[in-house]
């Protein structure tokens, strides 16, 4: 008697923890058509950029849409999604870290790996304005906060594709209708930028992303809260004394936080000074808001949300 | 409810289907063979704390290889040695209990190891080995791990008869003429070595899991040494097997879905030996 109660609750105890676990259906639904070639992209932006491109083939992200990349930990399945891979569009420069031996190893066999950041004019991360000895060495890896970057990759996306074994006959007018889309986005952030003054132009971030978009549009980076590109540091409390008081001199009003990622330094720094925090999605798109449905729309609203905060540097009275 | 409906496709074709799936089953087996032979000693002796301190106190040690571009286990390996010298240089020399000289050089390591990133720019971060790349593994991590498990499970056997005397009778122990402080050493350097060959496949949360819980867990439902560190092992390759199919449905993180499992199950099985003690005495209350 004792057996048997004995065994029904270790079942019953079974079942309750894989019930949990396997509600979702398997993924055996993606289509295994083997003329197509399976295209997956690291990053949720990457993997819309390139859908667009390709006619809005099925690029999907290895990274699910809303995880911060910088401290995201694969599964067994992001390992089956780089073996079924015939091509891999990766950021790189260490964006994607846990992803890092995967990628290393999908080199190694017959999947092509392109990363985005190879062939660009790299920037350094963080304090563009006085460059500083100790951070030369590392770069920024979010090139696609330039949509002219992106232009240029996005060729570079269709020839990877193409060797892969996409029929060029099948993409060829979406990549030049993608890249029209992508030179009206410029042009757009280009007119929200153009009216501020060059006092309001300095730029304060919670982790070192921007510089590529300030490039591009002619601000300056000054500061930011965790000098790093990735979202894993931590501050030390003399560089957020120096940043502090450049925020002050400078009479910047706003500091851009990372929506995906933790803004707890940042928003304390922000009180203590009493200027407003922005929340950007930079690193990946989200389910949660209209704004971050694709790159484009994401791109846009960042751009508007950066016009409006910086409108108010300087405006103390 | 597939892995109810679908036995075959859910727990079987993604092994038979995926060599990736094999060689990560293969080497989680071999960690786990490895870290739980060693840990039920670890379990028994009272030592699962310096396991935790140990598993994260080589931590320092890649820190600075990597900076000075040296071999990142070698940096381990002499980062573990020297905590577990540290920590018998503290007790001897100070009237503390063992496990605050361990805290002390715990929280000592991991705060150096984070200093030491911190001031190497582009040296990457600390992620990477809490957590390892056991969906990367390749020939060479097998090949490694297969050597140290050789290593650990002969030093085991070999040692069996004074670890079983110097933990549960030690006088006997020395009038049998082993010694007890040449032992304890042994020991201490088969778990630094065991840490450090897992590590960087399985990571140092994963490895302090294989370490405690498949003992731990065994523990509870046999009482002789040489069965628990069966039963041990064989739990932690079942929970490897779970916790990879799991993670390869669910995309949820590898090695931690592993963790998850192993400790689970250890609740499972201690929910279920209450129950069956509450039974067992109801039923002698009414016989």
């Amino acid at each position: 008697m004792i057996l048997i109660l004995r065994r029904r609750v270790a079942a019953i105890a079974a079942v309750g923890i894989f019930a949990a676990s396997s509600c979702a259906p398997a993924d055996d639904e993606i289509a295994d058509n083997a003329a197509d070639p399976q295209i997956v992209a690291t990053t949720s932006i990457w993997a819309d950029i390139a859908s667009r491109a390709l006619c809005d083939y099925p690029v999907n992200s290895i990274i699910p849409i809303g995880s911060d990349p910088h401290s995201w930990e694969p599964s067994m399945a992001s390992r089956s999604d780089i073996e079924r891979a015939s091509l891999i569009i990766a950021n790189g420069l260490d964006l994607e870290h846990g992803l890092t031996d995967l990628l290393d190893l999908a080199a190694t066999t017959t999947t092509r790996v392109r990363y985005m950041t190879d062939n660009v004019d790299l920037l350094p991360s963080g304090n563009s304005a006085e460059p500083n000895e100790e951070h030369s060495s590392t770069l920024d890896p979010h090139i696609w906060l330039d949509p002219q970057l992106v232009i240029e990759k996005v060729e570079d996306i269709r020839s990877a594709a193409i060797e892969a074994g996409l029929p060029s006959t099948q993409i060829s007018s979406c990549t030049t209708d993608y890249v029209d889309d992508l030179e009206t986005l410029d042009a757009y952030i280009e007119t929200l930028i153009a009216p501020l003054a060059q006092d309001q132009r300095s730029i304060v971030t919670n982790h070192d992303a921007l510089a590529y978009f300030a490039h591009r549009y002619n601000l300056t980076v000054v500061g930011s809260v965790i000098p790093s590109t990735t979202t894993l540091s931590e501050p030390n409390p003399a560089d957020l004394a120096d940043l502090a008081s450049t925020i002050e001199r400078l009479d910047i009003r706003v500091i851009f936080t990372d929506a995906e990622s933790s803004d707890a330094e940042s928003s304390a720094l922000a009180e203590r000074l009493n200027i407003e925090i922005v929340p950007l999605l930079t690193a990946t798109l989200t389910s949660g808001a209209e704004y971050g449905k694709d790159y484009v729309t994401l791109m846009a609203t960042m751009a508007e949300r950066m016009s409006m905060g910086l409108a108010a540097n300087g405006a103390t009275p | 409810m597939n892995w109810l409906l679908h036995p075959w496709s859910f727990w079987v074709a993604p092994m038979i289907d995926n060599m990736f799936m094999r060689d990560a089953a293969l080497a989680a087996t071999l960690a786990v063979v490895c870290t739980s032979t060693i840990g039920t000693w670890v379990l028994l002796r009272g030592l699962t704390f310096l396991g935790d301190a140990l598993a994260h106190g080589v931590l320092p040690g890649i820190a600075i290889a990597w900076a000075f571009g040296a071999n990142t286990s070698l940096g381990a390996i002499i980062a573990a040695l020297v905590m577990v010298g540290g920590i018998s240089t503290i007790r001897s020399n100070s009237p503390l209990p063992d496990d605050a000289s361990i805290g002390i050089l715990f929280v000592g390591f991991l705060a150096l190891a984070v200093v030491v990133m911190s001031s190497s720019q582009g040296a990457g971060d600390l992620s990477r080995f809490l957590f390892g790349s056991i969906s990367a593994v390749d020939g060479s991590d097998i090949a490694r791990l297969g050597v140290i498990a050789v290593v650990a499970v002969t030093s085991i056997v070999f040692l069996h008869r004074a670890l079983l005397m110097g933990t549960f009778d030690p006088l006997q122990s020395k009038m049998a003429g082993f010694r007890p402080q040449l032992v304890h050493g042994a020991l201490l350097a088969l778990i630094a070595l065991v840490i450090v060959a897992s590590f960087e496949t399985v990571g140092s949360l994963l490895v302090f899991a294989f370490l405690v819980a498949p003992p731990a867990t065994a523990s509870l439902i046999a009482r002789r040494v040489s069965k628990i560190v069966l039963l041990a092992v064989g739990i932690g390759v079942m929970c490897s097997y779970v916790g990879l199919i799991i993670s390869y449905h669910q995309r949820t993180a590898a090695g931690a879905t592993m963790a998850l499992i192993n400790v689970t199950v250890f609740f499972l099985a201690l929910i279920i030996r209450r129950v069956h003690q509450a039974l067992s005495r109801s039923g002698h209350a009414v016989g």
